[in-house]
């Protein structure tokens, strides 16, 4: 079972399968800004592992940002992501 | 016409070729302004070229090697018409390129290879890949109306969608009944209205505008089409809700944008209930007959390009 949470435009993928601490631990706490400004934020250790932002959630813990319910996110490594634009993502000169 | 067909062919692990008409045997053909270039680099060209060629070696009035490749020089007379040859070899390849993948086309590269192979002459092969040709020109009328037909039923399809969806698009997407279109001269111009309204991603909604001839983005809450086609040309544009979605937290609909019997693009669009945003996402064109819920997943990461799921057994959890 692979769980996926979304909370505005972004998205955790569970990735417990995934090594993450042969990365580096990039900061102790998940934030990312939306296009309001605003953010999301996850207080839990976020690493770096093969170009990938991964997230531990090492107990039960819940996601805030100011326009969105809150989400509680499971314990588990889970990758982070954003929403995908076909345009925005694949625009060449 | 040239006198001479000059047929230059690189090691197979290489697949490249340059074939070339000219008035000289020799390689000063292969000079700039000395030739009538035909082809050069078609790697499915490649091996058709080179069977043809190795089997009427001997008929070669001269050989020499340039820049890796073997080149083999053959006259082109009214009774050995090497560059017709080479010309029908030349048309047949694109026919099959541009239209090899369509069910009436079935067979005919075994056609190609059995011609080929069976003709002993030149003359021969030269009657039997024109009547080849003469076939794939009949084809090629055939396939183009199915293709007509089936692009009719498909933007019958979008208007008989976008109807049943009206109901959806006066509550949550009222714009979108009839879109508002800003046309612009440039996209420099473009990119100054995006930033004096502060859009994100402003250079970059720019410069597709100008790609796709037009884009839809979100303009302080309300979807607008920006354009560079000009006032006379803005009449082909068409936005069609294809398919709608309504659920307890949020409502979607995918659109699609025609612009004079071509699609542009199809996107996401969206407002989430909770916070009362809206939302636009532009997905692959793979997606043109999906339903709106397979393109918000692929939003989502969830699906790849051709709709099939990326994970298995999937537990969605969305605020």
């Amino acid at each position: 079972m692979v769980k996926v949470y979304r909370q505005g435009d972004v998205i955790l993928v569970s990735a417990d399968d995934v090594n993450i601490y042969d990365g580096w631990m990039e900061d102790d706490m998940l934030i990312i800004r939306s296009e309001t400004g605003n953010a999301h934020v996850l207080e839990m250790p976020v690493y770096r592992y093969a170009g990938a932002l991964y997230v531990d959630v090492k107990r039960q813990s819940v996601m805030k940002h100011p326009e969105h319910p809150p989400l509680r996110i499971e314990p588990g490594k889970y990758r982070v992501l954003t929403v995908r634009d076909y345009f925005l993502n694949n625009i060449t000169d | 016409m040239a006198r001479y067909v000059h047929v230059g062919i690189g090691a197979s692990g290489d697949a490249t070729h340059v074939i070339v008409l000219s008035d000289y045997a020799n390689s000063k053909a292969l000079r700039k302004g000395m030739n009538t270039l035909l082809r050069k680099y078609s790697a499915t060209l490649y091996p058709w070229i080179e069977v043809v060629t190795r089997k009427f070696a001997t008929f070669a009035v001269h050989r020499y090697r340039s820049w890796f490749r073997d080149y083999h020089v053959f006259e082109c007379t009214e009774a050995q018409d090497f560059c017709g040859l080479y010309r029908l070899l030349i048309f047949i390849n694109d026919w099959i390129a541009e239209y090899g993948r369509y069910s009436e086309a079935k067979g005919i590269q075994e056609e190609l290879n059995e011609i080929i192979r069976k003709s002993e002459w030149i003359s021969d092969m030269i009657d039997n890949l024109w009547n080849l040709a003469k076939k794939l020109w009949e084809l090629e009328i055939i396939i183009n109306q199915r293709i007509a037909a089936a692009r009719q039923r498909m933007f019958k399809r979008f208007e008989t969608h976008h109807k049943e969806n009206t109901a959806i698009l006066e509550k949550y997407f009222p714009e979108l009944t009839a879109p508002v279109i800003r046309a612009f001269g440039t996209h420099f111009a473009i990119r100054e209205y995006l930033e004096n309204k502060n859009i994100q991603h402003a250079p970059e909604y720019a410069w597709l505008v100008h790609q796709n001839k037009a884009i839809m983005i979100l303009n302080n809450g309300k979807f607008e089409l920006l354009t560079e086609l000009p006032p006379e040309k803005i009449g082909g544009l068409s936005v069609y809700a294809d398919s709608c979605e309504d659920t307890d937290k949020f409502a979607t609909c995918k659109l699609v944008t025609i612009h004079n019997n071509a699609v542009l693009w199809v996107a996401v669009v969206g407002v989430d209930k909770l916070t009362n945003q809206r939302f636009i996402h532009y997905v692959p064109s793979t997606f043109l007959l999906r339903d709106v819920e397979t393109c918000r997943r692929w939003v989502l990461g969830l699906v790849n390009d051709h709709g099939k799921p990326i994970y298995d057994n999937v537990e969605l959890i969305e605020t």
